[in-house]
């Protein structure tokens, strides 16, 4: 899998130009959208989805 | 009495009531503006004046027989022309719908009709409500934008060719334009009001929302829309300020002009809080990019791979871009999203709203940028309401405005703020048309 920016990019080019669609035009946004993913991938977030506070406060009606 | 094109929702709604103006004079006054400011500022895909007249008189009967069915009651209306609207067009701003005749309405436009509202037209979108700019001038100053994607719905409302106009926002597609026109604007809670009928940009982001010339304007449209009535006054508003990001990445005259807007606030009596801005807001602006991008690709994906040339250039690079996008970093933007929206509620429990600027730059110059929606991301990120008022004019008479956040379906409250800062804020300019 792919683990820093750089690779980010030649994966999201790469990907891209798999869809068989002229890219060239459409580089900036790629490459935006590869920095993006980067970013995002990079924050860890809990793995839990349920934020510990909530299950309290939730009655049965 | 002023002429009837100048009227607020508020004021309209009251001479409509108590007889001193009908509908039908109302929409006779708004179709001449129109027709006298529309070649400068193509604001407008369809105006339906047969249609708008049929109703308005017919709305003029019912007023008349003293039978008045919500606070829009023969209030003219502009729709985003990717809002649904029985048997008329609605192009998504888009070559593929130029001929598309919807045969019902949106939810919206259905609820506004039972209202009483007038569908005075359809106004213009960016591309599928995303940044592919539309025609649409700035009444401030026609060499510049109005913002977008809800491009004509602003410059309507701002030059007084309607009173009230909706629009969308994915990313900052209300506020913004708002803003950079000089207008009020509400987005309420994501899923407060319903989006079946609209043309998706991103399902989990996309909101409904509207724009006046005042606050009080928006309380009257969510009254209509959502029954629910509030005439409470807020005192002494405890209103939050970031302290970081808001208050620095906006251009020189967005800055002046919000801490100007704080110090007049804070002399007004509202007690302004300091707010640390959770960790997780570091990457709110990329994981709203992530999951906009792979929903609009998903709504495209099939129709872009047969006519992928029937695209503006910025929708075809978030098509592509968003079907590349692994299912497994879509997914971790959806999980910072809910990480950022729990830690950013807990912040502002003991707050009304939080304060920031609406618009990272005033209008920007030209036709070809509708601008940064920086500001707005966050807050269409977590579905959180948001309004904007204007806040002052920069030195070359373009609007700025400053924009309140409140927690999910603090609707009510966080009118009642906006409606306290608008009086700390007196704005009074006209764009100069004439």
């Amino acid at each position: 899998m792919v683990k820093n920016r750089e690779d980010y990019v030649r994966y999201y080019i790469d990907s891209a130009k798999r869809l068989g669609i002229p890219i060239e035009p459409l580089i900036q946004s790629i490459v935006k959208t590869a920095e993006a993913a980067w970013a995002v991938d990079s924050y860890e977030v809990e793995p839990s989805d349920e934020p510990a506070e909530k299950s309290p406060r939730r009655r049965i009606r | 009495m002023p002429e009837p094109y100048k009227l607020t929702v508020a004021e309209a709604s009251k001479m409509i009531k108590h007889g001193g103006l009908t509908p039908k004079d109302l929409v006779e006054s708004l179709l001449e503006r129109i027709k006298e400011l529309e070649p400068k500022l193509d604001a407008w895909v369809t105006v339906d004046a047969e249609g708008a007249l049929k109703a308005a008189k017919a709305l003029t009967m019912e007023a008349q027989k003293g039978s008045l069915r919500s606070p829009l009651h023969g209030i003219a209306v502009g729709i985003k022309d990717i809002y649904a609207t029985k048997a008329l067009r609605t192009t998504m701003g888009s070559p593929i719908y130029h001929d598309n005749v919807p045969d019902r309405d949106s939810n919206v436009v259905a609820r506004l009709r039972e209202a009483g509202a007038i569908i005075l037209g359809k106004t213009e979108t960016t591309e599928f409500a995303y940044l592919d700019p539309a025609p649409t001038r700035n009444p401030w100053n026609t060499g510049y934008t109005p913002g977008g994607s809800s491009s004509g719905s602003a410059a309507a409302v701002a030059a007084r060719m309607c009173p009230l106009a909706f629009g969308t926002q994915t990313g900052g597609s209300v506020m913004r334009p708002a803003s950079f026109c000089g207008v009020a604007a509400m987005k309420p809670t994501h899923d407060l009001l319903c989006r079946e009928g609209i043309y998706p940009q991103s399902w989990s982001l996309d909101h409904a929302g509207f724009m006046s010339r005042s606050v009080e304007d928006l309380k009257l449209t969510l009254e209509a829309l959502t029954g629910v009535q509030d005439r409470s006054i807020i005192r002494k508003p405890r209103i939050g300020l970031p302290t970081s990001y808001f208050n620095e990445a906006g251009d020189e005259e967005v800055t002046r002009n919000y801490e100007e807007t704080v110090k007049k606030l804070r002399e007004a009596g509202g007690e302004i809080l300091d707010i640390k801005l959770p960790d997780s807001f570091r990457f709110v602006h990329q994981a709203h990019r992530i999951i906009m991008f792979a929903e609009a690709a998903s709504i495209h994906e099939a129709r872009f791979r047969e006519t992928p040339t029937l695209y503006r250039s910025h929708m075809q690079g978030e098509i592509v871009s968003g079907l590349i996008i692994p299912s497994s970093t879509y997914l971790h933007a959806q999980r910072i999203r809910e990480k950022f929206r729990n830690e950013v509620t807990a912040s502002m429990t003991s707050l009304d709203a939080l304060l920031t600027p609406t618009a990272l730059t005033p209008a920007l110059k030209g036709l070809t940028s509708t601008g940064d929606a920086a500001f707005n991301v966050p807050w269409s990120l977590t579905g959180f309401p948001t309004v904007t008022i204007p806040s002052g004019l920069t030195d070359e008479g373009l609007p700025l405005g400053a924009q309140l956040i409140a927690g999910p379906y603090d609707e009510v409250k966080l009118l009642s703020v906006a409606a306290w800062c608008e009086l700390a804020l007196p704005f009074d300019a006209e764009p100069p048309l004439q």
